[in-house]
């Protein structure tokens, strides 16, 4: 019976969830409707708990830092007192707020998301610039005719994209153009369509029990 | 003078963070460890008032949420939906997968995991087919038409939609891998390898425009609002 609970049976809830919102499309009525509705609500709840779950997990290894004065356990504390405060601001803010949105213009929440945590987001995606065009150097080295188109390609997309490039040649904006348009468009197309089979091919696998890699491994 | 300190401190964390540039150093990996814990509390205040409390909390408890609309107009009588205890399965589900975290009791996750990617696989195998994989393939086969509504010759237009075809045709062989890749097989998935470089090459210099395009965004923050806040007007 054991066996039945941990092996058996998730595979049977995953066919019968599946099956149903599987005919569910095919079926034009509000009830059909309903149920897409109510498994969704379920989904985003279940994924509330799953967020915990994660949050737990990252509290945790900054607590395990902190217990064994790991080098820079210090900074860990930064994460605990940042996490609290914006936990609680939000939740203070949430309340109060006239629309119950803690993001409400004029809350304390607002003011740490707008001067705190967008800075600080938008810098490091800035920052990423610099990495991604010195990975860029070492990995681009036209040492093959395919590294030598992907380097052509991302040159003239990128003097496309800038006044500079259209100052240095009036062309560079219709080549990089035509470029996204249509090599890129056909190369798109082709990993769209390829991704599309392997899904349809991976839910057959998930339906029929085939793929059973969610379970995890042991008993 | 009204000191704006959120733009002050903005604009220091905005260094710190630059500070990686040169190399790793003490702070920014304060400032690391600050974005984890902000964004890590926003995450939460989002996935709470957002999702968890209006489809959780106030189904169980109405009171807690928004009244009937149509008792809005008499606060007398005011009154609020029913529960609806039916969300307490999804509630359970969740609760499995924090269960994750005690070792005995941690298989009860592949129930609430069967669920939610059993139901998902269901809700994508149409959504896919009607989705991306008709679209894209009537998009692949358009008419080769080289003439324009008017009949006026198009001709680049004809020879582009003609490319389009071959490229995706060729992407699809090199994905196809349940053949050799020799002979004729071979010379179109190497086609299909060059579009496929061609690709990668503009999205990658698509997203170092994006980069960049942030990265002149902070600066034009630190040069026009940021010193602005300690008195030095730079003009824009």
């Amino acid at each position: 019976m054991a066996t039945f609970f941990r092996k058996q049976l998730p595979i049977l809830l995953a066919f019968v969830f599946g099956m149903t919102m599987l005919i569910r499309y095919y079926v034009p009525h509000p009830i059909s409707e309903q149920i897409y509705n109510e498994f969704i609500k379920w989904v985003i709840i279940i994924a509330g708990f799953a967020a915990i779950l994660g949050i737990l997990s990252l509290l945790h290894y900054h607590w395990n830092k902190i217990k064994r004065r790991q080098p820079g356990y210090g900074f860990s504390f930064v994460t605990y007192i940042a996490f609290f405060t914006m936990l609680v601001v939000g939740l203070i803010s949430g309340s109060i707020s006239e629309t119950g949105s803690p993001l409400e213009a004029g809350t304390g929440f607002h003011w740490m998301y707008i001067n705190l945590m967008v800075p600080m987001q938008s810098t490091m995606f800035a920052i990423l610039g610099f990495f991604v065009a010195s990975a860029a150097f070492r990995a681009f080295r036209a040492r093959n005719p395919e590294a030598t188109l992907l380097l052509i390609a991302a040159i003239l997309v990128m003097l496309g994209r800038v006044p500079l490039g259209e100052a240095i040649w009036g062309s560079f904006p219709t080549i990089s153009d035509w470029i996204l348009n249509v090599l890129n468009m056909s190369g798109q197309r082709g990993i769209l369509l390829g991704v599309g089979l392997s899904q349809i091919a991976m839910a057959l696998r998930i339906l029929f029990g085939i793929e059973r890699t969610y379970m995890g491994g042991g008993d | 003078m009204n000191i704006e300190w959120g733009v002050i401190i903005a604009g220091f964390l905005t260094l710190m963070m630059f500070s990686f540039i040169f190399k790793d150093n003490p702070f920014f990996k304060f400032g690391e460890h600050l974005y984890l814990g902000i964004a890590v509390g926003y995450y939460v205040n989002i996935q709470w008032f957002n999702y968890m409390r209006p489809n959780l909390i106030e189904k169980l408890f109405p009171v807690l949420g928004p009244p009937n609309e149509a008792t809005l107009a008499t606060p007398d009588t005011l009154s609020f939906p029913d529960p609806n205890y039916y969300v307490l399965i999804p509630a359970l589900l969740g609760i499995f997968i924090i269960l994750r975290i005690i070792p005995k009791f941690a298989w009860l996750s592949r129930v609430s995991f069967a669920v939610y990617i059993g139901g998902y696989a269901g809700i994508n195998f149409p959504m896919v087919i009607n989705g991306v994989i008709l679209p894209q393939l009537v998009a692949a086969t358009a008419a080769l038409v080289f003439v324009d509504a008017v009949n006026k010759l198009a001709f680049l237009d004809g020879i582009n939609t003609l490319l389009m075809m071959i490229g995706t045709f060729c992407v699809l062989v090199y994905f196809f891998f349940s053949i050799e890749h020799k002979g004729a097989a071979g010379f179109l998935s190497k086609i299909g390898i060059y579009v496929l470089m061609i690709t990668f090459g503009a999205a990658f210099g698509y997203t170092v425009m994006a980069r960049m395009s942030l990265l002149i965004g902070r600066a034009q923050f630190l040069l026009f609002e940021w010193l602005k806040a300690f008195g030095l007007n730079l003009g824009a």
